[in-house]
């Protein structure tokens, strides 16, 4: 078979058992409660190097920004540039690639595992649906978790970035937040950024928990499988933001 | 009642055939080993026999109920019945010995926790290993951690146990603890048991009827001394322990898979 027909076989392989996790819809208390777990334990993973890179991406963009903009006598537009780029670009993409690197790992690995560990059939043997229990609560928690952390990681990068403005470059608060709320639309910026990290999000948790159930069941396999999902997810990341980048300035 | 029956069962994939034309039958309180070198299709035939695999001729059934029609729902009752005791153990290993064994409990039945915590004790007791519910699967012994999976099998109290090689990796004085524990908790619980493994010694102490599979076929059945005592060369290369790698179909593919497995 060629490689463009094993990559469409491969393609199929990974969409069908996308429709069968999200086919897993949860039935019963515990697996909602499976949800919340992992939303917690993901989402925690994750907020503080989330937090962290938010703050220092939102100062560098400001230092960046004010300089250009002072040279044509705008600085005053400081606030609005740095929203408008984190809010649509840097922030959605940022956290999806921090948490394919964080969590996207994780998850091949910990799923791979039980894989070769045999506690996928060893589930399916005590008549409960693995697919239920364990895959569409990681699913759902990452879907969920990558737009809250991109939410959080731009309040970050908006805070680091008023403080360099008002405590390092002299720009007054009122300038810097007039200057944000003007520029910065709901529909348009907001809304586009949280959309690209829901859909980034799906893909992250599609790529590690196929990487991770078909993994090959050797050492070496599950290695493989782990560095794949997080080199996958992060190229998709970036191929699809450019998709999304140039239909939403075709459509919107 | 027929526990389990394959009638004229063959797995054919990828042009392979893996099993061909299998038929058996097992009856309630029968306890059936099934034998063969690695990669005969033993491994096979439990994927077809727990509803994993479907045949691609032939049927399969399981209670009575042919596993090619029935959906995943009804699949799922059906193995509320079985209980399996794995090759790994498959332990979960973040869970606690308690955890492992409340686990199907608690899923299944609506039970208050003091209940349950009586009905792990229960299990733990039968397998001899009372006071061991705080500890975590890391800190077991390899006898220990089998007999651990096997009070997680009996859990939800099973009319049909199904080993996948119990005897894998133990020392001697293990196995025969192992097979003593088998052969208590089969007359304690009821239980029709199938042990799938390559050691013929083992299962003769064990099981009623032995059936030998071979290159994906059944080549042998009966009694243990019947089979031992088979005129058959295959069977009798097989108990003698004469290497089957090179008198299979495709033995180079089987080395280097084998090979690969030993990796993990």
């Amino acid at each position: 078979m060629s490689n463009f027909v094993t990559t469409l076989v491969r393609f199929g392989e990974s969409f069908r058992f996308l429709l069968r996790i999200l086919g897993a819809f949860p039935r019963r208390r515990e697996h909602f409660r499976s949800v919340v777990r992992q939303i917690y334990a993901l989402g925690n993973q994750t907020l503080l190097i989330i937090l962290v890179a938010g703050g220092f991406i939102g100062m560098v963009i400001t230092l960046q920004g004010y300089m250009s903009l002072e040279q044509y006598g705008a600085s005053s537009e400081i606030g609005g540039l740095t929203a408008y780029s984190i809010y649509r670009e840097l922030g959605p993409v940022v956290t999806g690639l921090l948490f394919a690197g964080r969590v996207g790992s994780l998850l091949a690995s910990e799923v791979g595992l039980m894989q070769i560990n045999q506690q996928f059939t060893c589930l399916e043997m005590m008549a409960i649906n693995a697919n239920r229990l364990v895959l569409f609560p990681r699913m759902m928690a990452v879907i969920i978790s990558v737009p809250v952390l991109n939410i959080l990681f731009c309040l970050s990068s908006v805070l680091s970035s008023y403080l360099i403005c008002t405590k390092a470059l002299g720009v007054s608060a009122g300038v810097y937040w007039n200057s944000l709320e003007y520029s910065t639309l709901f529909m348009g910026d907001v809304l586009h950024g949280v959309t690209k990290s829901f859909i980034f999000g799906s893909i992250i948790g599609w790529v590690a928990l196929y990487q991770g159930m078909y993994t090959e069941k050797t050492r070496i396999g599950l290695a493989k499988a782990t560095t794949t999902a997080v080199v996958s997810s992060s190229l998709y990341i970036l191929a699809i933001d450019y998709v999304f980048t140039a239909l939403a300035r075709s459509f919107l | 009642m027929n526990l389990v029956q394959f009638e004229k069962a063959s797995l054919t994939v990828s042009g392979k055939a893996l099993l061909k034309n299998i038929n058996f039958a097992m009856s309630k309180g029968e306890h059936v080993g099934i034998i063969g070198p690695s990669g005969a299709g033993k491994s096979t035939f439990l994927n077809l026999l727990l509803g994993f695999m479907l045949p691609t001729e032939g049927t399969v059934r399981l209670f009575e109920e042919d596993l090619s029609v029935i959906d995943q729902a009804r699949l799922e009752d059906l193995r509320m019945d079985l209980g399996m005791l794995f090759q790994t153990n498959a332990l979960f290993s973040e869970w606690s010995v308690y955890e492992n064994i409340a686990f199907p409990i608690r899923y299944h039945h609506g039970l208050s926790e003091d209940v349950i915590a009586g009905m792990v004790k229960m299990k733990l007791d039968a397998v001899g290993l009372r006071g061991a519910e705080e500890l975590m699967p890391e800190q077991l012994s390899g006898g220990m951690a089998r007999r651990v999976a096997l009070a997680r099998a009996v859990a939800l109290d099973p009319k049909f146990l199904v080993y996948d090689e119990p005897f894998t990796g133990q020392d001697p004085v293990t196995k025969s603890n192992l097979k003593q524990l088998m052969m208590k908790l089969h007359r304690q619980y009821e239980v029709s048991s199938l042990i799938v493994s390559h050691d013929i010694q083992d299962l003769s102490e064990i099981v009623d009827t032995m059936v030998v599979i071979w290159d994906g076929e059944i080549v042998a059945s009966g009694s243990a001394e019947s089979v031992m005592q088979t005129t058959n060369p295959k069977v009798r290369d097989f108990i003698l322990g004469q290497s089957p790698l090179e008198q299979l179909d495709g033995g180079e593919d089987l080395k280097e898979e084998m090979l690969r497995s030993e990796d993990v």
